[in-house]
């Protein structure tokens, strides 16, 4: 370490440099220059660190829908069931899950409803008891009518919870829901369907317990730092917004002999250039994802990169409510995504950042696409001529919107090369900033719009349910009876081997004649410190600092 | 002079009212609006919540928001349409979204951030130590290296120093500080290790930054100080007092300095201005916890409530540092004078 003093030094060495009214020159040959490539992760940081792109929205696990949001939940609060380090290599989704605050929990013979056990050491912060009314209470505010909760709708799989988040607040009757405590250590959960990712939602932030007394006394205060009570493996120690949030360990957690990392200190960057600055000046551990391309692709080769396959895609929305658009006709959209090299796109384009999208639900345990997209140019020609536009005769000129990003363009711009050297079509590119692309998308007001989708869980379901007619994330116009049929069965079918080839043929339907042509699958690629142990690819990017440890050297 | 601060503090009064109510009509004819999402979400709480649902003055055209799915938004009592005007009966003119974050102010708040839990106070107050701070610190290297180098490239008129200065200063005026900044990080963060990359947790954190924002002024002011020498240096009184046969240097530190840094003075104002209002990018490059992020960020979260209370606090910063200037002025300069 420097003295201030020296600093003040080299300041002054720098504004000789820069100004120049001085004649000597500045001397750089004393200090041996320290080399980039050198950079050790996390030497300049007195405990582990993690950078964190934006502050968070909230605090509250019961409103937030964001990652940021996410990872500060994940690790302050606790779930009846928690994601597990890992989703590599596993077929059986039940190992995806860890026990929380559930000890165990059975599943009737029809799938629809679950009993929870809830361990009765489970604590909040303050050392009371995490109780089955606590979980009530909570998911009962999250249905509340006018209650900001984002991801409400994630609750509906349970009797009777759509109907009471509908009804004007006050009219609906939480009796009706299918959500019971028959004593503080019982949760019974009845659902509308058998809905096998239901373990899975338990351990998402929207179900997480909230506190019930610190809510009813300090009401949207209660996740101010001095007033937050949480139930995970840390306690949220101090904020400092735009600057850090520290967290500390949970002594009144369960399973608090498990966790290592005894601190965490999160800095709060939202420049990604300025991450990948702090990740090599050694002062983060872990740089989080969101890296610019540019900066990632230098680093390919260093040993703390990191590349882990995402539960998302990335794909372009077709909107085929406008009479007048080309788009309309599925063949027209058919031979489009035909025309996409989309191994070409992601190793000459992207730096091999990504994976080729085969379809539009990515990989995931327990599920396999059967249908494949391909990249067939004749194929395309053909589809194309059927649907009246021989070698893009008369075909009238399309409009591509994304938002305003340089990933996102030079995707655009290879797809529009493509499209126009296979098939002789013509495509405008459109850029809008991000709000005002989300307008134009939820309106309707486009014709091919970029878009990414990331799962909330290791179904399907979650790729799937969204291009029914009515969901409110269709946003195309799209509506095809025989698929929503198909899913509509999908939700209500026991058998798990049954599910799955009906939401197979759903997806056939959807490559087929859908709104969409996918692109590539996400990727998650960061930078986190080789010493690291206990950090291992999660799909979802969860990773829990309870399963992390950092020997110390 | 106590009247001319009097009527510059209620004319300042009148141009802050004049800003808040442009701005928040502004902020309203930006497309889109603080609760859309990429997903889905519970967009009806987030509306009612923010009062979407009103009309933004009590004169309005048009639908006051696309209807959303399922939920039921407010609805005007009493409403006379003309062709495609609509006009709010007067009993409902408080509720307008204009009325209400009127009575917001008038609380002494400036309204909760529509993105994030924290008050509009809040998030505002956390960032401007540190943006006031890097600014004068700017200010300070400005004034420090601009004025000495200005009246050495004055005095040595057409010399090689005079070249060089000047030259160096018109590199430091045309090169932003968005190139400036990575480079500096370049040099002294990655490469010699010197000071961290980014954030702001000791003093030594805020070096890199203020030279990044205050060498451009340094140049400015370098140039501003070299006219005003050359300006000064051939007048008469300067004649004068070398005919006295006083010392080349009391010639310059007594006499001309003064006349010489008089556009120096009056660049202040605007300069400390700009520098505090100005610190957007340089924040963004080195990460820091200042409040130019938030007047980026929150026009593009279409945040309105932050957007207004960034705008009310730098506004109010400008007319007064404007007022104080002018003030200033009379007390360097005694030909100046406001009072009738």
């Amino acid at each position: 370490m420097m003295t201030n003093g020296f600093r003040y030094l080299c300041a002054l060495a720098l504004l000789a440099f820069v100004v120049g009214c001085d004649s000597k020159k500045p001397d750089g040959t004393t200090t041996a220059p320290k080399q980039v490539e050198e950079f050790v992760a996390g030497s300049s940081a007195s405990e582990f660190t993690a950078a964190l792109t934006a502050d968070p929205e909230t605090m509250d696990p019961a409103k937030m829908s964001g990652a940021v949001e996410g990872e500060i939940a994940m690790n302050l609060f606790e779930g009846l069931l928690m994601p597990g380090p890992t989703t590599e290599g596993l077929a059986d989704t039940s190992k995806l899950l860890n026990f929380g605050v559930a000890e165990s929990y059975t599943t009737s013979e029809d799938g629809r409803t679950y009993t929870f056990k809830l361990r009765s050491d489970a604590k909040w912060t303050n050392g009371d008891p995490v109780t089955s009314e606590d979980f009530a209470f909570s998911w009962r505010r999250v249905l509340t009518n006018g209650f900001p909760a984002d991801y409400a709708s994630m609750m509906w799989v349970i009797d009777g919870a759509e109907a009471y988040n509908k009804a004007p607040a006050g009219e609906g009757d939480w009796e009706t829901v299918g959500v019971k405590t028959p004593d503080a250590q019982t949760l019974i959960v009845t659902l509308v369907n058998p809905t096998p990712y239901f373990p899975e939602l338990t351990a998402f932030y929207t179900f997480f317990p909230v506190p019930k007394k610190a809510v009813e006394e300090k009401g949207d205060e209660w996740t101010k730092p001095e007033n937050i009570v949480s139930n995970g493996p840390y306690r949220l120690a101090s904020y400092q917004p735009q600057q850090e949030i520290k967290f500390e360990l949970n002594e009144h957690y369960w399973d608090k002999a498990a966790v290592n990392l005894k601190s965490i200190r999160f800095r709060i960057i939202s420049d990604s250039n300025a991450r990948v600055n702090a990740y090599k000046t050694g002062e983060l551990h872990w740089a989080g994802s969101g890296l610019p391309v540019a900066q990632i692709t230098a680093l390919l080769t260093h040993p703390d990169f990191k590349q882990e396959p995402l539960l998302g895609t990335y794909y372009y929305r077709v909107n085929v409510s406008k009479q007048d658009s080309p788009t309309t006709n599925a063949l027209v959209r058919q031979a489009l995504s035909l025309a996409i090299d989309r191994n070409s796109l992601v190793n000459n384009t992207l730096n091999g950042l990504y994976k080729p999208a085969e379809s539009f639900v990515p990989p995931m345990p327990g599920y396999e696409s059967t249908t494949k997209t391909a990249y067939n140019i004749k194929r395309a020609k053909d589809l194309l001529a059927e649907a009246g536009y021989p070698n893009g005769k008369d075909f009238p000129a399309v409009e591509l919107l994304y938002n305003t990003d340089e990933n996102h363009k030079l995707v655009a711009e290879t797809v529009q090369a493509m499209w126009k050297q296979n098939l002789n079509v013509d495509v405008k590119l459109n850029n809008k900033e991000w709000k005002t692309y989300l307008q134009d998308v939820d309106t309707m007001a486009y014709q091919i719009a970029r878009a990414g989708w990331i799962g909330d869980f290791n179904d399907p379901m979650t790729f799937l349910d969204m291009w029914t007619a009515e969901n409110g994330n269709n946003d195309t116009g799209w509506a095809d009876a025989e698929y929503d049929g198909l899913i509509k069965s999908a939700q209500q079918e026991v058998d798990k081997t049954k599910r799955v080839a009906i939401l197979q043929q759903a997806e056939t339907i959807l490559l087929e004649r859908g709104p969409i042509i996918p692109i590539y699958y996400y990727s998650s690629n960061l930078l986190i410190s080789r010493f690291v142990k206990g950090f291992e690819p999660h799909n979802r990017d969860v990773h829990l600092f309870k399963y992390m440890s950092l020997p110390s050297k | 002079m106590t009247r001319f601060i009097l009527r510059r503090l209620l004319a300042s009064i009148a141009v802050l009212l004049v800003i808040i109510t442009l701005s928040l009509w502004l902020t309203r004819q930006a497309p889109s609006n603080p609760c859309l999402k990429e997903r889905e979400a519970n967009t009806c709480a987030c509306v009612k919540d923010n009062f979407l649902d009103r009309p933004v003055f009590p004169v309005y055209s048009g639908q006051v928001l696309s209807p959303v799915q399922n939920c039921a938004f407010w609805e005007p009592e009493s409403v006379v349409s003309l062709g495609p005007v609509s006009i709010l009966g007067p009993s409902e003119w408080g509720e307008t979204q204009y009325s209400l974050y009127l009575g917001t102010l008038a609380s002494g708040s400036l309204g909760k951030s529509m993105k994030t839990d924290l008050t509009v106070i809040e998030t505002l107050k956390s960032g401007l130590p540190f943006t006031i701070q890097l600014g004068f610190q700017a200010l300070l290297i400005s004034l420090i290296l601009g004025i000495p180098a200005g009246l050495i490239a004055g005095l040595r008129q057409n010399t090689m120093v005079d070249y060089s200065t000047m030259s160096v200063a018109m590199v430091g005026v045309s090169v932003p500080s968005i190139v400036l900044g990575p480079l500096m990080i370049m040099l002294f963060s990655l490469r010699l290790g010197w000071f961290s990359a980014v954030g702001w947790e000791s003093f030594a954190d805020s070096i890199l930054p203020s030279f990044t924002l205050g060498l451009y002024y340094a140049a400015y002011v370098a140039r501003l100080t070299r006219g005003g020498m050359l300006e000064v240096i051939r007048k008469d009184y300067i004649r004068t007092a070398r005919a006295k046969g006083l010392t080349e240097t009391m010639v310059v530190m007594r006499h001309a300095l003064k006349g010489a840094l008089l556009p120096v003075v009056s660049y202040l104002g605007p300069a400390t201005a700009a520098l505090l209002t100005g610190s957007v990018v340089v924040e963004e490059i080195f990460s820091l916890p200042g409040i130019g992020t938030h007047f980026v960020r929150s026009a593009l979260n279409r945040d309105y409530n932050l957007v207004l209370g960034t705008i009310i606090l730098y506004s109010t910063i400008l007319v007064f540092l404007n007022m104080i200037v002018d003030v200033l002025y009379t007390l360097i300069d005694p030909r100046v004078s406001y009072d009738d």
